[in-house]
């Protein structure tokens, strides 16, 4: 169990996406560093269908939204080949940003991370151009994330130790490739940002764990049918779906308690 | 002794309290009762401006509930009684003079007839509070339990231990008195260690953690939970104090300790002064060179008041900081910032909510039940165990955006209304 850094929760309200944005720094410099400035036209350019997107939303229903676009359109930047078509990442993106999270209201209302939603998107209309693969990613680049978003709180460690014990299980079964994932930064990634993502995940503790456990349990099974990147979006696409239904679990224990309890 | 150690809770670092071992008298020249205190009040006056009234005297009470009665804790004459939107309360300010105290008649108070009988008279009744729904309970209810909260885990709250160690005989007598009020237990709940002197009967039980450990909900989860029938009564060690002053000498204790600290203080002070003081004439003299505003109450659920509220232990006297400045006044940089990083309002889950969550709780799931007013589905989730104080922390987890004490308060109201 990480401890809070009470210092870093004072810095970053639960809303706010300083952790996840300062925790996509190292990954961003490193694929910076691997294949060239192509990633900062590509993030550039999803950011900006995301902010038209929110400014219209925003505009038609008088709401408002944060920094929460920058950090969806750094990760789907961050995942995508460096040769991917403009016009297919401009359709992916609207399609996540508005089907995933802005028709159910915003940040903070919405059941899947708009991110997934993207790749999810891209991975099934265009499956020529290889959205699959995915970057390699060192480890030690998703060390600061792992800090920061534990530290604030944001990414709960019941998911993360749910998604480990579960991988743990699949090994000693046999099954898949524990050291595989385990050491590439890209699986790290997919769970702290998706996996973990405090609005798409599980609301209850009890529901984290499960939330983790099914995340590992599906990741690692479609691990062995295929890319690391896919088996990721699809398992936190799921996971992600069947987030509620695990908190309503969780709920239905916790009204059980309480009138055993209470008479 | 049993002590209860609290899981999670949020220790927060805002400044240090005020050290309660001395107490510096300071009496303000005016007072107030406020209408903020009395929710639901229909008040008729028994006063009007100019009056001259002593310690003890009626002001106003309850036209529908004549055991809420609001009476002058101190001598003086009323100055001024504002009224609130549609003929409510406000505030009734008194200028406190020297004048004799009003003289009770306790010989009747060893029955529980007669103490109810006397508590409400001298304006004290209203010093409990039912769990469920925080109310002020009837004279004829009957509790299954009582708490004394003997322990504060506020933010910049005053210890209670040295308080009550000064005052001794009259929260012991105050103390023995509640046993007459309930045929349950009466717990006093205290901080490790901290125990004061209790007569026999008294179930003195240790909470140890940060807060919300010394919160009334919190030992009422632990030792008494209030299920689909319980109801309980809890009380602040100030009032059993008060109550024992009274039975002693028969007069009011026309004081109250507040803890006054904050960081825009040049230093934190305990002071003896009056119930409903004026805050501006405590804190006079005593401000940094920065603008500030005084909380009555701690820094997570006070109020921003003139005067001190009713129950209350500690003001907070907090720099003022303008983090953005009023819309038509930020420059574009401070827009910018402002337009980026405002958020949609929405609940965002974090592993801090369930450290600030009363016990028991799930928090996530009752707020958001309680956000969109679904009353069902918060009394399935604990609600009626919970009072807003309970929900203090986790507003400010949350940067004080979305006021969930008031959201409970209207889906209790709700929930009361269809019981």
């Amino acid at each position: 169990m990480i401890p809070l850094l009470p210092a870093l929760a004072r810095l970053a309200p639960p809303h706010g996406q300083l952790p996840a944005l300062l925790g996509l720094a190292l990954p961003m410099a490193f694929v910076l560093f691997a294949e060239g400035g192509g990633l900062l036209l590509r993030v550039g350019l999803l950011l900006a269908v995301i902010v038209g997107w929110q400014v219209l939303f925003a505009r038609i229903r008088g709401q408002h939204f944060g920094l929460e676009g920058m950090t969806a359109a750094i990760l789907v930047g961050l995942l995508v080949p460096p040769a991917s078509p403009l016009y297919q990442l401009v359709l992916a993106i609207s399609f996540g940003i508005v089907i995933g999270q802005l028709v159910f209201g915003g940040h903070g209302r919405n059941i899947l991370h708009p991110s997934v939603v993207t790749l999810a998107f891209l991975i099934f209309s265009f499956a020529a151009e290889g959205y699959g693969q995915g970057p390699d990613l060192p480890l030690f680049a998703l060390v600061p994330a792992f800090v920061l978003l534990l530290g604030s709180g944001q990414a709960n460690w019941r998911i993360l130790a749910g998604a480990l014990f579960s991988l743990l299980g699949l090994s000693l079964l046999g099954i898949g490739d524990l050291p595989g994932l385990m050491g590439s930064g890209l699986f790290w990634l997919g769970l702290l940002y998706f996996a973990a993502d405090p609005v798409a995940s599980a609301a209850t503790n009890p529901g984290r764990l499960a939330h983790g456990l099914l995340f590992g349990l599906l990741a690692g099974l479609f691990a062995t049918a295929g890319s690391i990147l896919s088996a990721i979006v699809f398992a936190a696409l799921m996971a992600g779906i069947f987030a509620p239904l695990l908190d309503q679990g969780a709920i239905t224990v916790n009204i059980l308690r309480r009138s055993r309890r209470h008479g | 002794m049993m002590t209860r150690t609290i899981r999670g809770g949020i220790a927060l670092s805002v400044g240090t309290p005020c050290d309660a071992t001395t107490e510096t008298l300071r009496l303000p020249q005016t007072i107030a009762l406020l209408g903020e205190d009395c929710p639901g009040l229909r008040p008729r006056l028994a006063v009007a401006e100019g009056a001259e009234v002593s310690a003890g005297t009626l002001l106003l009470e309850d036209r529908h509930r004549p055991e809420i009665r609001l009476v002058a804790p101190v001598s003086g004459r009323v100055v001024e009684i504002v009224r609130g939107p549609r003929r409510s309360f406000d505030r009734l300010v008194i200028e406190a003079a020297d004048g004799e105290a009003r003289v009770f008649d306790c010989s009747a108070a060893d029955t529980r007839e007669g103490l109810v009988a006397l508590l409400v008279e001298a304006g004290l009744w209203r010093a409990f509070l039912t769990r469920p729904y925080g109310r002020v309970p009837g004279p004829t209810d009957q509790p299954d339990a009582l708490f004394v909260t003997a322990i504060d885990t506020r933010p910049l709250a005053p210890d209670p231990f040295p308080i009550i160690a000064r005052r001794a005989g009259a929260f012991a007598r105050g103390l023995a008195a509640l046993r007459r009020l309930t045929e349950g237990p009466v717990h006093l709940c205290h901080a490790p260690g901290r125990r004061p002197e209790a007569p026999a009967g008294i179930l003195p039980t240790a909470f140890a953690g940060p807060h919300p450990a010394g919160l009334a909900g919190t030992h009422i989860h632990h030792l008494h939970p209030v299920g689909a029938r319980g109801r309980v009564w809890h009380i602040g060690y100030q009032e059993v104090i008060g109550i024992g002053h009274l039975l002693e000498t028969g007069r009011l204790w026309s004081r109250r300790i507040v803890g006054l600290a904050g960081d825009g203080l040049l230093a934190p002070d305990c002071l003896e002064t009056l119930p409903g003081a004026d805050l501006n004439a405590l804190a006079r003299g005593r401000l940094g060179p920065d603008p500030v505003r005084i909380l009555s109450g701690s820094p997570i659920n006070g109020r921003p008041a003139r005067w001190l509220g009713h129950a209350h232990t500690q003001a907070s006297v907090l720099r003022h900081r303008v983090a953005t400045g009023a819309p038509d006044t930020r420059g574009w940089r401070e827009a910018l910032v402002h337009w980026l990083g405002r958020g949609t309002g929405a609940l965002i889950p974090n592993a801090l909510h369930e450290r600030a969550a009363p016990p028991g709780i799930l928090p996530i799931p009752l707020l958001r039940a309680i956000s969109v007013g679904d009353a069902e589905t918060a009394r399935r989730l604990g609600a009626r165990e919970l009072a807003g104080e309970d929900l203090a922390l986790l507003t400010h987890i949350d940067g004080g955006e979305t006021n969930y004490p008031d959201l409970l308060r209207r889906t209790l109201e709700l929930m009361e209304a269809t019981e």
